[in-house]
């Protein structure tokens, strides 16, 4: 018992430590006016638009690939599976080099679209958008998978019997069925969003305003203001827990 | 509106191969073992399974025709299917849950939901229980909303797979009457199927016996009863069934013979008398059953080291003997013999 | 709140302090702090294999000083940062070493033909700066004040090799960087009197626990050895 209690108990200091310690060194007493410059209300606004955006984007995109995963056998699904989850464990930096690749301006696909609506994509907002969703996709799309595969694939059935076309199918039966599933994905990936650095500093740069999102400000203030930006971590940090909270819920409640 | 199907279906080890037709004035019941392919049948039916080879027509349309290439979606079928655990939608009300079908077949909110409303009073869920979630009801209830989700589409053909099969035992009786009077209600053709013999034999009207892909036998509830053409018929099917009246401690039947019961049930019942609980004698029996009677034997056959006497009478009835015992009582070239039957290894059904 | 974080603390302070340290090694292996556009010229002058090198924007140098990382020299790219280290009593008194001048960094071959300070006002081009908080960032925004030129970035870059690899990768079209980081990218000279000229001051962090090599770290630095390999890289005496 003691064996495990001791690793356990500096597990627990590891997570929890660095918390204590940003709220040990919170300007409580001008919180809300570190939090209130224009600077931290604009990275503010901004993350929480390119936050929802690149759910957005991830919930159009990410639901039906879940789909697709989970119902479609198809020839080297488990290996699309994989690479479609690989942005969870590859460095978000890579992430960024890897857009950079594909629509910045040297890029295969930036090369020769550089120009259309709707780019150019590095060091605008769009950019940010695409790579937050880049590496928060993938939480949506596991929770969903997983959430579709539980489903019991006969409630559709029976909705076909009763005359209910593919379509209505998903929309009345499929799609209730998942959201508990689907909210939980969509909680994680906003928040996996919310907090992307790397990726977003790498193919989006830095510009307040346009580009400089929560993390971003929190690192740029780190050199020059360093209150501002624990006010800011505080900010983050609520707004993680309060995702942690809606979702497990009932995890803190029992037990 | 009649179901002409000829339905081939792979099913890994054997392929499901079955002609089936069937007519709105009679009641057909699929019967088998598990993993005899009777559930793939009710779903290549509704559409849910693709055939490999094989055609089916209901009432002039055709739903299947590998041949030709044609494939109609389950839900574009005029067929309505009650699930063998219900399958009702979880997230919906009861009433909701009705009017699913109403709504998909483009019926507006309001309407649909009166209409529902309405099936569930005929099926007998009132309106309490109409506002429930399916968890929030018990297996009887249930399936009795599936009842109804499905009629409430006006099929032109019903597939009820495995219907009481997940109803316990104290509500089973209602709902194989209440499945008896809606079955008779309704013009569509009207397929159960089912491993229990007893609700075969309390639903339908016809037989269709499938083992491993094959239709083994196929004829009224008397035809396979009497003749039972596969161990597996003559162990669960080939049973003998009485129709009648129940009125204390008796079962009247047709013919005006009457059989002494067990329980107090009154009104339409039927019962079913497993042949080795039937004995045969040379003589009046004596002792504690309360049933005998002087018959015929009429056919004995010879079956897996048992020996099934028909006997004529009335009423007629099957024995199954052991050889000796056959041969103790001079069975094989027929003659007189006495039935006798224990009032307790009578099961009473109200019908 | 504050006694919850306090009691945690201990805590682990307790868990972790029961660990002896591991002994030092005989040559001690410094771990110098340096300004970004020092890599190169410090690579060349002590190669990595003798020195751990952590190379940072200026004022992260100071905000990982000021937190008490395990360092031995520091050097920045600017007079304002090691100023407030001095301040902090963190270091010893430090001691200029080279100049750098600033430049615009151009695509290879100026393709987008840009003359001067005032073409990056230009609505087609690109222009990324180093962000404020950084030395080269407040010396660009002095240099572009000074010369009257309203410049619209793409980006304000967290450090100053960040805002020349926008242009070495052809993600923008100029930037202003020191001189001595336009690297592989074409340059465009400022003029003296629009320049800025920056000073590196490097110092002894005082709680170096090789002190004896870190002072040997730095007299390499100011020496002939080091004068030579700053200049190979474009930068000024001091």
């Amino acid at each position: 018992m003691k064996r495990v209690a001791v690793p356990a108990a500096l597990g627990v200091a590891l997570m929890v430590l660095p918390l204590a310690g940003l709220l040990q060194h919170a300007p409580w007493s001008n919180l809300w006016t570190e939090l209130a410059s224009d600077q931290g209300l604009a990275a503010l606004r901004l993350s929480l638009v390119c936050s929802l955006g690149a759910l957005g984007v991830a919930l159009v995109l990410g639901v039906p690939l879940a789909w697709v995963l989970a119902r479609v056998p198809f020839p080297g699904r488990a290996l699309v599976r994989a690479l479609v989850t690989l942005p969870m464990v590859l460095p978000p930096v890579v992430g960024g080099v890897g857009l950079l690749g594909v629509f910045g301006r040297r890029g295969f696909l930036g090369r020769h679209f550089g120009s259309w609506p709707g780019f150019p994509l590095p060091f605008t907002t769009r950019g940010v958008v695409l790579a937050q969703a880049f590496v928060a996709m993938p939480f949506l799309v596991v929770a969903a998978e997983a959430g579709l595969r539980q489903l019991d694939a006969r409630y559709e059935d029976a909705a076909a019997t009763l005359g209910a076309g593919p379509w209505r199918r998903f929309r009345t039966v499929t799609l209730p069925l998942v959201a508990p599933s689907l909210a939980a994905g969509a909680a994680l990936c906003w928040a996996r969003a919310l907090g992307e650095f790397g990726a977003t500093i790498t193919f989006a740069g830095s510009l307040p305003g346009r580009t400089r999102t929560l993390p971003t400000a929190i690192y740029a203030d780190l050199q020059t203001r360093p209150d501002a930006a624990v006010a800011l971590s505080v900010v983050l940090l609520g707004m993680s827990l309060a995702v942690l909270v809606a979702l497990r819920g009932r995890w803190l409640g029992a037990r | 509106m009649s179901l002409s199907a000829d339905i081939g279906v792979r099913l890994g080890p054997f392929n499901l191969d079955v002609a089936l037709h069937a007519s709105p004035d009679e009641v057909v019941a699929v019967v088998g073992p598990n993993g005899a392919g009777k559930s793939t049948l009710l779903r290549a039916l509704a559409g849910l399974v693709r055939l490999d080879r094989g055609r089916t027509v209901l009432g002039g349309a055709v739903l299947d025709d590998v041949a030709a290439g044609a494939w109609l979606p389950p839900d574009r079928r005029p067929v309505a299917v009650v699930f063998q655990d219900g399958l009702l939608f979880p997230h919906l009300s009861a009433l909701d849950n009705v009017a699913y079908g109403l709504r998909a077949r483009s019926g507006g909110r309001a309407e649909s939901r009166r209409r529902a409303g309405a099936w569930l009073e005929r099926v007998g869920v009132d309106a309490g229980h109409a506002a429930r979630r399916p968890a929030q009801l018990s297996g009887g209830l249930a399936q009795r909303v599936a009842l109804a989700r499905a009629l409430a589409t006006e099929p032109a053909m019903l597939l009820l797979d495995e219907p009481l099969s997940a109803v316990d035992i104290g509500a089973k009786a209602q709902l194989r009457r209440l499945l008896r009077e809606q079955l008779a209600g309704t013009r569509a053709v009207r397929l159960v199927v089912t491993h229990d013999p007893v609700d075969a034999m309390a639903l339908a009207d016809r037989l269709v016996v499938i083992e491993a892909g094959r239709v083994t036998q196929r004829g009224t509830i008397a035809e396979v009863t009497t003749q039972p053409r596969s161990a597996w018929v003559a162990q669960l099917v080939g049973l003998n069934l009485f129709r009648g009246r129940a009125e204390a401690g008796r079962l009247v039947l047709s013919d005006g013979s009457a059989l002494t019961v067990a329980g107090d049930l009154r009104g339409p019942a039927f019962a079913l008398v497993h042949p080795r609980a039937v004995t045969l004698h040379r003589a009046r029996p004596e002792g504690s059953a309360r049933n005998a009677w002087a018959g015929e034997a009429a056919g004995v056959h010879l079956e897996g080291g048992r020996v099934r006497v028909q006997v004529a009478g009335a009423p007629s009835i099957v024995a199954e003997v052991t050889p000796a015992a056959a041969a103790d009582l001079h069975l094989a070239a027929g003659g007189p013999v006495w039935v006798s039957v224990k009032a307790t290894e009578i099961d009473l059904y109200p019908v | 709140m504050r006694r919850a974080a306090a009691v945690l603390l201990a805590g682990a302070a307790a868990a972790t302090g029961c660990g002896g340290s591991p002994p030092a090694p005989r040559t001690a292996t410094i771990t110098v702090l340096a300004a970004a556009s020092l890599t190169e010229a410090f690579d060349d002058l002590v190669p990595a294999a003798h020195a751990r090198y952590s190379f940072a924007g200026s004022q992260q140098l100071v905000a990982q000083v000021t937190a008490g990382a395990p360092a031995d020299v520091v050097a920045t790219a600017d007079a304002g940062s090691m100023a407030q280290l001095v301040q902090a009593g963190l270091v010893d008194p430090p001691r200029d070493f080279a100049r750098n001048r600033l430049a615009i960094a151009v695509e290879p071959g100026n393709p987008r033909r840009v003359q001067g300070l005032a073409d990056l006002a230009r609505p087609d081009l690109k222009v990324v700066l180093a962000d404020p908080s950084v030395p080269a960032g407040r010396y660009a925004r002095q240099i572009l004040d000074r010369a009257g030129v309203t410049v619209r970035p793409i980006s304000l870059e967290l450090d100053v090799k960040a805002v020349a690899a926008k242009v070495a990768a052809g993600e923008a079209d100029a930037a202003i960087v020191y001189a001595t980081d336009v690297g592989r990218a074409g340059s465009v000279a400022i003029p003296d009197d629009a320049n800025v000229v920056a000073t590196y001051p490097v110092a002894v962090v005082k709680a170096t626990t090789h002190r004896a090599e870190a002072q040997a770290f730095v007299d390499r630095l100011l020496g002939p050895a080091g004068r030579a390999v700053l200049a190979a890289r474009g930068f000024l005496a001091p």
